[in-house]
């Protein structure tokens, strides 16, 4: 039972090093030492608050409806992350029990060996339901309570890690903004 | 959560929390019995009260008169298991320093680089260092 614990942190941990498209077939195990292995020269540039400001920039320059809204950056799709839901209290950052092992699942990959020399942006995201600002700043909220949680509980150095809200400007089901897939939490390594 | 679904979490958790040896268990492992075991009364008495920062911890001895017994003990076990692990993360420089000099020596110092460095020497370390780093669960 331990080693698949310890085969689900390396699969977590693989989507964290390869970038993009090619994280999603990395699961299988023959792979997933060999995607340890791959480490690719992860692309900075992204910081938190960079993408703030491109967020409600966004807001401003695209007052359109959020049906099929593009994706505020391209940028983010192409570089190792891995995503996770993580429920909290109606309209709130207060993240609810049955979430505390998916944060500690994500504590885990961060003390990954493999990982430990990489920062990390944790990047909060709603769906569209409500007003665009509102769930701009109750992302940027939960987020930044993820980071709380992860520096003060679970002993990850607040250097290694920053966090955003983009609200409901980077849409995973543009399609269907009010789906429940768009509320999701966001790991992106930005390199080290 | 009827009572035998919630007799079943709560073995489950402590049999997935009983380590081989001192190997430490996970954080997720540890953080999720504390969940299991306060669930319930978090949402009854600490209802916005936020994970981290000792919050909870103050929150649920506010309450401590209310607090189910189930959950002192819950908390209790989370955080002794949760401090194990994080100590033993922080004490593998300590006890490999030796180890790190005579094999990491050209190293540069930085999160990760050191520690891969006596990953990749395990059969050189000594075995007091092989163990802290198993226990750290890093291997």
């Amino acid at each position: 039972m331990y080693f698949r614990y310890l085969l689900g942190i390396f699969a977590f941990s693989a989507l964290l090093l390869v970038s993009g498209a090619e994280a999603q077939s990395k699961l299988d195990s023959g792979d997933i030492v060999e995607s340890l292995q791959k480490l690719e020269t992860v692309p900075t540039g992204v910081t938190a608050a960079l993408l703030r400001k491109q967020a409600s920039d966004s807001i401003r320059a695209r007052p359109g409806p959020a049906l099929n809204r593009p994706p505020l950056s391209d940028e983010l799709n192409s570089l190792a992350q891995f995503t996770v839901e993580i429920n909290f209290d109606f309209a709130s950052a207060v993240i609810r029990p049955d979430s505390y092992r998916t944060v500690g699942r994500i504590a885990d990959a961060l003390h990954h060996p493999q990982l430990l020399g990489y920062r990390f942006l944790i990047i909060g995201h709603t769906d569209a339901k409500g007003g665009r600002e509102a769930n701009l700043k109750l992302s940027q909220l939960r987020a930044d309570a993820i980071l709380e949680a992860l520096t003060t509980s679970f002993n990850v150095p607040a250097r290694r890690l920053s966090a955003v809200g983009l609200g409901e400007e980077q849409l995973r089901d543009p399609a269907h903004p009010e789906a429940a897939t768009n509320r999701r939490v966001q790991l992106v390594n930005i390199g080290n | 959560m009827t009572r035998s679904s919630l007799a079943i979490a709560l073995t489950a958790s402590f049999i997935i929390a009983t380590p081989a040896s001192s190997q430490s268990i996970g954080y997720a492992d540890a953080i999720s019995g504390l969940a299991v075991a306060c669930g319930a009364d978090i949402q009854k008495f600490c209802k916005g009260v936020n994970l981290g920062n000792d919050r909870l911890r103050n929150c649920l001895n506010q309450n401590q008169a209310n607090v189910s017994s189930q959950c002192k003990a819950g908390y209790a076990r989370a955080m002794d298991l949760l401090q194990k692990r994080i100590n033993a993360q922080r004490t593998v420089t300590k006890i490999c320093d030796s180890d790190i000099r005579r094999f990491c020596g050209g190293v540069q110092p930085g999160d990760g680089n050191i520690l891969g460095c006596v990953l990749l020497a395990q059969k050189q370390v000594s075995p007091q260092c092989n163990q802290a780093v198993t226990d750290a669960g890093y291997r």
